[in-house]
């Protein structure tokens, strides 16, 4: 009996580390082949299903709740955040790239932050609600960035996505390519 | 053949449960030292997003850290931080020694995910595989090897067939990973032409405090191109070596050397350094204890089955050499 649970625990385990690998996988798929990704019929997730709390709770704390496509279909793009803040003379005070870290693992955070900004990349305005969140946090980040600089009155948003220089006969440096700039007051 | 107990703890292969929880308390605690004093800046309530944003990410009824800290709105930031801080590194030492083994792993993982999975906004691969390694020191018998509870409630060591049980599990788990990973690689143009080498070694938040320019790459684009299809080849074909052992020793070489260059070339130290445990603890450390003279020929070969066959039962003791049959000559 006691073998049998044990094949049933261990089958339960399995199972959903395969389910959340095969889902993710066909949304890869789904993904590569069509640029409206959005409009995509997702395949269900262990942790959006309701009636699921509990292999969604299971599959959080042995970290099987999201796939292992890591670097996958392509390398991710990085996103870069500038903040120029200007006083009431609408003079520069600083301009800031995101937060100072000086933790490399900090910088590796913060890069993952910013993935939510591929909401603002070319393609993906048709989703509106994770462009809208997307621009909440970056408003609430300068907000508390400006915070630090009493004498800001004004803060410029920018928000660039990284292009890595072109190979072969089309080289070049890098390119920032904009995608989201708004001015905001400070009150 | 008697053997001094200090050649065995030095040259000892070491044990499988051993290296699992030792390396997942080390990682653990790591990953908190390593953010410092900018640990405030993502996990707090006053960090750099307010809460209530993205909290709207959480979709897990486990509390985070900034539930916590809200519920005890009477202690001062600092307080709280101070106090977070003094849990994590005293379950992570627990952990380490193994002191209250399981109390501590299940702690520690709820603390763990608590603070970095719950709100995934600033969560990376490394925390969901520090999750695993936790995981499975809360289900795996570490507490049984090398540990002081072990010697506190004088417990036996695991019996080889079940740590060997609780390795192929790992094992599986990192076939699985690994597939799937080359998988959905595999799924786009980039990694069989090479641009996700060149990309992934020019992301900015990567490169940041190297000086190695990658311009020299262009002249010979058959090394990212090889080095993307060796990517999809070892990864893809992992779980061959769950079945087939003579390539084990070259996948999972290749796959460490992998995670070397990775952590060398973007600086996902963390990362690569839990991979490589992962990958050791799965394939290299020890399953069951072999005499010392017979580690040399039988390092990798943790097939107990064969070596019970021949030395009988396993019962905890070590199996006694077979002895030589000497000829008398005949006066």
């Amino acid at each position: 009996m006691k073998r049998y649970v044990l094949l049933c625990a261990i089958g339960i385990h399995f199972g959903i580390i395969l389910w959340t690998n095969l889902a993710g996988t066909v949304y890869m798929l789904h993904k590569s082949k069509s640029s409206a990704a959005g409009n995509l019929p997702l395949p269900p997730s262990l942790t959006s299903l309701q009636a699921n709390g509990l292999l969604s709770l299971y599959a959080k704390l042995s970290g099987s709740e999201i796939a292992f496509g890591f670097f996958a279909p392509n390398v991710g793009s990085q996103y870069i955040t500038s903040f120029t803040l200007y006083n009431n003379a609408d003079k520069e005070i600083a301009t800031l790239v995101g937060p100072q870290l000086y933790q490399a693992e900090s910088l590796n955070r913060y890069s993952s932050f910013t993935r939510v900004f591929e909401a603002f990349a070319k393609g993906r305005e048709a989703d509106e609600l994770v462009a809208n969140y997307a621009k909440a946090l970056v408003h609430n980040m300068s907000y508390r960035l400006a915070g630090n600089y009493p004498a800001a009155r004004r803060v410029d948003i920018r928000i660039f996505l990284y292009h890595s220089p072109e190979r072969g006969p089309f080289k070049g440096t890098p390119q920032y390519i904009l995608l989201y700039e708004k001015q905001l007051e400070l009150n | 053949m008697n053997v001094t107990k200090t050649k065995r703890l030095l040259f000892e292969q070491p044990d499988f449960l051993l290296c699992l929880r030792v390396g997942t308390a080390i990682l653990t605690g790591l990953s908190f030292y390593l953010l410092a004093d900018e640990f405030r800046l993502f996990y707090a309530l006053d960090g750099l997003v307010s809460y209530e944003l993205l909290a709207l990410k959480q979709e897990s009824v486990l509390l985070s850290i900034q539930q916590i800290q809200e519920y005890l709105n009477d202690v001062s930031p600092l307080n709280f931080h101070i106090w977070l801080t003094v849990v994590y590194y005293s379950l992570s030492a627990f952990l380490l020694v193994g002191f209250c083994t399981p109390l501590s792993a299940g702690l520690l993982l709820l603390l763990h995910a608590g603070i970095f999975t719950v709100i995934p906004s600033y969560s990376y691969g490394f925390d969901y595989f520090c999750q695993i390694g936790l995981f499975y020191c809360l289900l795996f018998p570490t507490y049984r090897n090398q540990s002081i509870d072990r010697y506190l409630w004088k417990l036996e060591s695991a019996k080889a067939s079940t740590t060997t049980f609780c390795q192929k599990i790992l094992q599986i788990h990192l076939c699985i990973a690994y597939f799937f990973s080359g998988l959905n690689k595999a799924l786009g143009s980039s990694w069989w032409n090479g641009e996700a080498i060149w990309k992934a070694l020019h992301l900015p938040y990567f490169r940041l405090g190297q000086n190695i320019d990658w311009a020299f790459l262009e002249k010979c684009p058959w090394i990212m191109t090889l080095a993307g299809l060796l990517v999809l080849t070892i990864e893809i074909l992992y779980p061959i070596g769950f079945f087939y052992r003579p390539v084990r020793k070259a996948l999972v070489g290749s796959i460490i050397l992998m995670h070397l260059f990775i952590a060398l070339f973007m600086g996902l130290y963390l990362f690569s350094m839990i991979m490589i445990l992962l990958n050791y603890c799965a394939w290299l450390a020890q399953a069951e204890k072999l005499p010392l003279n017979m580690q040399s020929r039988h390092r990798t070969n943790t097939n107990h089955l064969s070596i019970n066959r021949f030395y009988g039962k396993e019962n905890g003791r070590e199996p006694r050499l077979p002895r030589r049959k000497t000829l008398k000559r005949k006066e």
